[in-house]
Parts: C-alpha cells; sequence; structure tokens
C-alpha cells in the first residue's frame, strides 16, 4: 500500500508545483509507481510543467462525477514509465470536488501506486481542504521570505488540525550568497520558527524557468544543482539518509546547515 | 454520493415512478418499498395513478411491483401503468453548411468555455487553456492555442478553420489529435482542420483543394 503526500505551502508562488513536479519525477526515476494529482481545479499548472498539457481528454472532475474511470483520467508521462497525472480541470473551480471524493479517490490509488503527490493549490479554502483530505503526509514548501514562512506556519497548524503529523519542509530558492551576506533569512532563522523537520534545501536555480516552460522536469539533467536538490528530497521520502547537499563548498553555510539536519532528526 | 434509484415524481397525471436500468431488480422493489412505505399517508386519500417510467420491466417484474404496490398502499385505489422512456440519442447536428452558428467576440480565455449547438464563429483568438466546442463547424478569425473540438456530436463532416491554427489539441468528432512533441512550425497562414481516413488533416485552404 502506498502514501498518499501532499505538497502545500499556503503562499502562492514559492514552488509547490515545480517541487510536484520534480519529486514525482525523481521518484519515478527511482523506480517508483508515481501518480500526481493536481487539486488546482481552475487554475491547473502541473500538466504544463510536466509538459503533458495536449494529452488531456479527462480531468479529476470527470473522474469524481464519473464520466470516466480513474485510469482513462491518468496520462502516462512521455519520458518515464511509473509516472502518472491527474490533470485538474481548468474550466470549473475548487467546489466541483468535495474533500469526501478525494479521500475516496487517494484510497483507490495508493492502492496501486507507491506514492500519490497531491499538487495543492494556494491558499487555505476548498482547494486546500480537498487537497489535504486524503493525505497521509506533508511536504511544505516555502522560501526565505518572511512571508513565505509566515503562511508556512498557518498551514502547519491547519495540517495538526487536520491530523497530518509528519511534515516535511523544504526550503525554495535559497540563494548562498545573500544568506552569507545576511541579506536573506537562512536556515536556522526559518527552523527556528517553524519547528518541522527539514527534508531539503533547493537553491535558487534560473534553470528551473526554462525548464519549467519547456516542460521537462529538471530533475532530469544531472549538471543542475537544484535537480541534484530534488533528486535527494525523492531519496529521503523513501527512507534513505543522505546528508544535506554541498550548496557552496566554502561557505560556512554548510556546516549550519549539516547541524540543522543532524540535529532535528 | 448515493444516488437513487426510486424516484417518486408528481405529474398531471397522477404519480410517476422512476426506476434506475442500473442496479440489479432486487435493488428497485427493496427501495421502492421503502418509499412507499414513508409514503402511505400520500396515497392514502382517493384514487391515483401510478406510472412506472425509466427502466425496461419484464411481465414477472411488472408483477412483483404490482404486488408490492397493492401490497403497501392496500387502502387506496390505484391504477397501475407503465410508460416506455423514449431513449434519448444525442442528434447528430448535420447542418454544416446552413444552420444554426452562434457568434462570439472577443478572447477566449484560460478557464473559459465556449459552446455551440450548431455551428461557431469566434471573432478572436482562443488561448491555451480554454476550450471551445461546437455540434458543427468552427471558424476562428484569431489563432488557436486551447482545445478546439469540432462536430462534438458526432459529425465527422465538421471542419475548423482558423487564421493561425496553433491549438493544443484538435478533436472533430470522436477524433482526438495533438501537434507533435517539439512542434515548431512557423506558419501563420490560416488553415482548415477535417478528417480523412479516420485521421485529422490540417491544410491551408486558399490555395489547396481539399
Amino acid at each position: 500500500m502506498g502514501e498518499v503526500v501532499v505538497i502545500t505551502s499556503g503562499k502562492g508562488g514559492v514552488g509547490k508545483t515545480t517541487t510536484s513536479a520534480n519529486v514525482g519525477t525523481a521518484l519515478a526515476l527511482k523506480g517508483k509507481k508515481v501518480v500526481l494529482i493536481d487539486t488546482d481545479i481552475g487554475l491547473r499548472n502541473l500538466d504544463i510543467v510536466l509538459g503533458l498539457e495536449n494529452r488531456i481528454v479527462y480531468d479529476i472532475v470527470d473522474v469524481v462525477e464519473e464520466r470516466c474511470r480513474v485510469n482513462q483520467a491518468m496520462i502516462k508521462d512521455k519520458r518515464f514509465d511509473g509516472l502518472y497525472l491527474i490533470p485538474a480541470a481548468q474550466t470549473r473551480d475548487k467546489n466541483a470536488v468535495n474533500p469526501e471524493q478525494m479521500k475516496k479517490l487517494c484510497g483507490e490509488l495508493k492502492q496501486e501506486f507507491d506514492y500519490v503527490l497531491i499538487d495543492c493549490p494556494a491558499g487555505i479554502e476548498q482547494g486546500f481542504r480537498n487537497a489535504i483530505a486524503g493525505a497521509d503526509r506533508a511536504l511544505l514548501v516555502t522560501t526565505p521570505e518572511v512571508s513565505a514562512v509566515r503562511d508556512a506556519d498557518r498551514i502547519i497548524g491547519l495540517l495538526e488540525a487536520n491530523d497530518i503529523h509528519n511534515i516535511r519542509l523544504i526550503v525554495n530558492r535559497l540563494r548562498v550568497g545573500m544568506v552569507k551576506k545576511g541579506d536573506m533569512m537562512n536556515l536556522d532563522d526559518i527552523a527556528e520558527i517553524l519547528a518541522v523537520k527539514l527534508i531539503g534545501v533547493v537553491p535558487d536555480d534560473e534553470d528551473i524557468i526554462t525548464s519549467t516552460n519547456r516542460g521537462e522536469p529538471i530533475v532530469v539533467s544531472e549538471k543542475s544543482k537544484a535537480g541534484t536538490a530534488y533528486r535527494n528530497i525523492a531519496a529521503r521520502i523513501t527512507g534513505e539518509e543522505l546528508p544535506l547537499m554541498d550548496l557552496d563548498a566554502d561557505d560556512g553555510i554548510m556546516s549550519k546547515i549539516k547541524k540543522l539536519f543532524g540535529g532535528n532528526k | 454520493m448515493i444516488k437513487e434509484n426510486v424516484v417518486l415524481k408528481g405529474d398531471r397525471n397522477g404519480v410517476k415512478i422512476v426506476l434506475s436500468p442500473d442496479v440489479p431488480f432486487g435493488v428497485i422493489t427493496e427501495e421502492l418499498t421503502a418509499k412507499l412505505e414513508s409514503a402511505v399517508n400520500f396515497f392514502s386519500k382517493g384514487s391515483c395513478n401510478i406510472n412506472f417510467t425509466g427502466r425496461k420491466l419484464t411481465q414477472s417484474e411488472k408483477l412483483e411491483l404490482e404486488q408490492t404496490v397493492l401490497r403497501i398502499l392496500k387502502d387506496a385505489r390505484i391504477n397501475i401503468g407503465y410508460e416506455t422512456e423514449p431513449v434519448k440519442k444525442p442528434k447528430i447536428f448535420s447542418d454544416i453548411n446552413a444552420g444554426y452558428t452562434k457568434f462570439c467576440e472577443g478572447t477566449i480565455r484560460s478557464g473559459q468555455r465556449v459552446e455551440s449547438e450548431g455551428n461557431l464563429v469566434i471573432i478572436g483568438d482562443v488561448n491555451p487553456g480554454s476550450e471551445v466546442i461546437a455540434a458543427g463547424s468552427i471558424v476562428v478569425m484569431g489563432a488557436v492555442r486551447g482545445i478546439i473540438h469540432a462536430g462534438c456530436t458526432g459529425n465527422r463532416e465538421a471542419y475548423i478553420v482558423a487564421l493561425n491554427m496553433s491549438p493544443t489539441q484538435i478533436r472533430i468528432a470522436d477524433i482526438i489529435t495533438r501537434p507533435p512533441d517539439n512542434d515548431v512550425r512557423g506558419t501563420t497562414l490560416p488553415e482548415r482542420a477535417y478528417i480523412k481516413d479516420n485521421n485529422i488533416y490540417i491544410d491551408e485552404y486558399l490555395n489547396t483543394g481539399r
């Protein structure tokens, strides 16, 4: 029986969809059977980031309204076997699905898949409630900004209120140079406020923009640091223990990161 | 979601009882019994017509329904009849050359969906993320970048014309196709999409005959 993992953040634009696409792809690269569900009904993006937009015939609303079977709505990824996407509907809104239906869908999917990854919409309304309804654990994405961390903190409260206690933090878009100069929140600052275990740090990487625009997840590229970070996160999800990667070899922050990651285990 | 398999409806002639065709007959009788038992008071006064509809019934099934009704509503005078629901088949729209046509002005944006029971003319662009669906042919006086579906009720003669044909997906009748991955066509000439030999073709229509 697989696991249902919701990828959420509260704030918009911090990288939930990019994280979903990359972690999902990385898990598939490791030979896991993965299905991604886009729950951002009305503002769907995950299909674009994966480059599968033009393959959509049925979507999640068609599934819950029983116009098609679940596996008719599952789009097989064009690169990796074992990776599937259930897209959101674009011409409907969040109220087209309710938490009960999501719970049922997740329950069915985790019989068949190792990981069911749910890309949550921004906000804390119906879309969020749908996304977390069937989740066993959560990946919380934040950026090193006060506003994003504040929203993440709110989300942790809501997740715990909904009995999701397995929460792991991803700090996205970290700029080592700025942290060094003291212009950006460092990992200690974030960890102190949120007090959840860190599962990965993704450095800010311009290549992400090109890769999402092209519909090719960056994990495929061996050279990219962000890609490596996502592969490491996927490995940690499966239970492997990896040290945090060296974002900047000459930088003192490495020891901080190590300390943080080790100390919070 | 609980779907009702037996639905009671009042109409001019009395009470219509709609039976679901999708469940075993046993479920029907069970639900009917429950429904009638809760409505005994409603039927107790005077006479009433009951019409069963919604599913094909064999003689023995009809007999069982009648017995159920009479057993529960023993105090009322009931006339039982049967209606065979006309099978609704969506009619294939065929007035492609002359017929109902909807005109739509402005850009169709992501998340918007435009439908027409007949032909459809869009004076504007069809953006990615939007859906444009018509039972007949579709003419777009602009660029098509979203999903476009002509002949949606099954007419394979329907076609799509656009000043710039770069759709996410094209559907005509029951055939779905999409541009090849890494499609880098530079053409911005007006084109027409149509079905030939079970495939969707896209041609320039100004110089080439169909």
